[in-house]
């Protein structure tokens, strides 16, 4: 009898991937904010986004809730906010 | 994390909010996409029982460090150093102090242990001052840390050791003695 072990682990997708360019300030940003689904977290993200337009000069923010925590956001998902928006911050991983 | 490494992937900066006990597994996933040494902001854990105010008071204690993740005044804030502290001459003890202040108004105190970027603070509640009137730990610990973050920069990290906490799990551990007994 042959036994197939399976290995569950994934392998490293690329190493050496570098942050995006960061701007010298949110002047004008437009800020994209990626809910999971967990509780409170599209309040603590509009609340954060809320600090970043009255101090910090943020322009405006972009809600997107994803169906399930347990999933990342579809790519084409993904592709669509970040061309219409300066920065994203994603919540809550918990 | 994903969704935030995603979108680095994309050329556009991101940040992802984890609870403390996340970070490793954060940290992992970042990892696994080939980002060693991602920066990403924390928050103490849990969120999901907090009230909606606890919940902002969080958002609010976290905000510096997503603003200092998301731009060039610094990218690296998980890590930060001495160099991305405002240069306004105030120091731990001085926030501390600030912190103190408030809390005498009850007749409460707080004093400080300092190590490294660490800094625990003790708060001490005589049994002539009013615990009701002040704010139950899970409020002030992001309260405090926003303090720190607004005074003296981001990548300061805090602890509270809060004598009512260890009154309630004393009395908690209490009871359970308590039934397990009775049910004996």
């Amino acid at each position: 009898m042959t036994v197939t072990l399976v290995d569950p682990t994934l392998p490293v997708s690329s190493a050496g991937v570098e942050l995006a360019p960061r701007p010298d300030s949110l002047d004008g940003a437009v800020i994209g904010l990626v809910s999971n689904g967990k509780t409170h977290a599209p309040a603590v993200l509009q609340r954060v986004a809320q600090n970043l337009i009255e101090t910090h000069g943020a322009r405006d923010a972009v809600l997107m809730m994803k169906p399930t925590a347990n999933l990342p956001a579809a790519p084409e998902e993904v592709e669509a906010l970040t061309a219409e928006v300066t920065a994203i911050i994603a919540a809550i991983g918990d | 994390m994903l969704d935030a490494v995603h979108s680095e992937e994309l050329g556009v900066p991101a940040v992802a909010i984890l609870t403390e006990p996340f970070a490793a597994t954060g940290e992992a996933i970042a990892e696994l996409q080939g980002f060693t040494d991602y920066p990403f902001a924390t928050v103490p854990h849990p969120i999901g029982s907090l009230t909606s105010a606890e919940a902002m008071a969080v958002a609010d204690a976290v905000t510096p460090t997503v603003l200092a993740l998301l731009t060039t005044a610094d990218a690296q804030a998980g890590s930060a150093d001495e160099s991305s502290a405002p240069a306004t001459g105030i120091t731990p003890a001085d926030v501390v102090e600030e912190l103190a202040v408030v809390l005498r108004a009850d007749r409460a105190d707080l004093t400080a242990s300092i190590t490294g970027r660490h800094i625990t603070l003790s708060l001490h509640i005589p049994d002539e001052a009013c615990a009701e009137c002040i704010l139950p730990a899970s409020m002030l610990v992001p309260m405090f840390q926003y303090r720190f973050d607004t005074e003296l920069g981001p990548g300061w990290a805090i602890s509270l050791n809060d004598p009512r906490e260890v009154a309630r799990a004393q009395e908690s551990e209490s009871q359970r003695d308590s039934q397990q007994f009775t049910g004996f």
